[in-house]
């Protein structure tokens, strides 16, 4: 059964220096190359995920355009909401860091010069983060609590080529693995001997099969179109953002290429804040279809 | 030419990237939430020349205030709202007036 349907509810609190690094502007996996300021915590309900974060784009639009940022992550395990997946959870805790640089090729115009794009920016972004789980290898009726390191690099280039059009690549290497392919299962353990046909027995879940972990190249890409604040649905206010988008993994070991397009509603006044949308993907003739609910308490 | 201290503040939920000069000179805006704002000393005559630019996605709503910096208080000298067209930039480009000892010193 694959996981047809995700919800993923963002509540940014922004306010102060807080801010995440990256916009809602997401596939339904939570993935984007679009590095933009959005609210200060996101909590995730799909991976029951709640991260905290901070940029500072530091001097923008003068001299020193550099800018930094860290998030911190924590994923629980199984427990709530896992009707949006029939995946058991995995614990996961990390953080990364970013540091990005304005008009790089000194391309743009920015706020008060001449360039043949509105502004772009290059970010580098690392990423740590570890996670436990329970795993039985094909063949073997024992588990065992396996820890995964997950460590991540991409560079990402953004490009607001006007204030309709933003581009985004991003590329790099993750460790990740194969936990996805795997089987589900429930391991039992006896607590007590066996009396008839009673028995105490406590129970984990985990995974089943050939567990491997390997080095994947991601690449993204994101087109998003903004359309005019005139431009909205009956009854709303709000604009509307269109993002085209691919996810691949160039790697030899996986080699697979995704795509979709997401359909965004925004704030009015300020199209970067996200508050729901519906996206749409493909991979390998499957469909995957991602609500997206937001609130930006501000 | 009497040097004030100018302050130049621009707030916007969405901006991407903001700035200021007083008669070309840059003054370095600091972000806090959806503020940019900063000040600078600048050697000024009976007028400035004020710009603003503010970049963003199309619909960005964005308010400029610039003013001088007095011990006590300030002057206002432009106070100016906006939003940011299809070609993601919004500029400003005027001459203020600067009053005659402005701080009252």
């Amino acid at each position: 059964m694959y996981r047809i349907f995700t919800v993923l509810i963002f509540a940014a609190v922004g306010g102060g220096l807080l801010m995440a690094q990256k916009s809602a502007y997401q596939s339904g996996d939570g993935q984007t190359s679009l590095y933009l300021d959005a609210g200060a915590t996101i909590f995730n309900f799909a991976e029951t995920k709640i991260s905290v974060a901070y940029t500072n784009r530091l001097r923008a639009g003068t001299t020193a355009p550099l800018f930094y940022g860290y998030e911190a992550f924590a994923k629980a395990s199984s427990g709530t909401l896992t009707l949006y997946s029939d995946k058991p959870k995995v614990p996961e805790g990390g953080a990364s860091f970013i540091i990005g640089k304005y008009n790089p090729f000194k391309l743009s115009a920015g706020p008060l010069g001449e360039g043949k794009l509105a502004e772009d920016w290059l970010v580098a972004d690392f990423g740590y983060s570890r996670a436990g789980f329970n795993i039985a290898e094909t063949g073997q009726t024992t588990y065992a609590t396996r820890y995964f390191d997950r460590y991540r690099f991409m560079g990402a280039y953004n490009a607001l080529v006007n204030g309709a059009v933003l581009f985004g690549v991003a590329a790099g290497a993750e460790r990740r693995n194969n936990l996805d392919d795997l089987q589900n299962a429930t391991f039992q353990t006896a607590l007590t001997p066996p009396s008839g046909p009673n028995s105490v027995v406590k129970t984990k879940t985990g995974f089943y099969g050939n567990y491997r972990d390997y080095t994947a190249a991601p690449i993204y890409t994101d087109l998003l179109f903004v359309l005019p604040p005139k431009v909205h649905l009956p009854g709303f206010d709000n604009q509307i953002g269109i993002d085209g988008f691919t996810r691949s993994d160039a790697a030899p070991a996986r080699r697979s290429i995704d795509g979709g397009v997401g359909i965004f509603l925004t704030k009015k006044g300020a199209p970067t804040k996200v508050l729901g949308g519906i996206s749409a993907s493909w991979n390998d003739g499957k469909i995957r279809v991602a609500v997206v609910a937001g609130f930006n308490f501000k | 030419m009497p040097e004030l201290t100018f302050s130049c503040t621009i707030k916007s939920e969405s901006a991407i990237s903001a700035a200021c000069k007083i008669d070309d000179d840059l003054i370095p805006l600091q972000r806090n939430g959806d503020t940019f704002g900063g000040r600078k000393k600048i050697r000024a005559g009976a007028t400035a020349r004020v710009q603003i630019g503010v970049v963003g996605l199309q619909g960005t709503v964005w308010k400029a205030d610039v003013s001088i910096a007095c011990p006590a208080s300030s002057v206002s000298l432009l106070s100016k709202d906006g939003v940011v067209p299809s070609s993601g930039r919004s500029r400003i480009d005027r001459q203020v007036d600067i009053p005659d000892n402005p701080c009252g010193d």
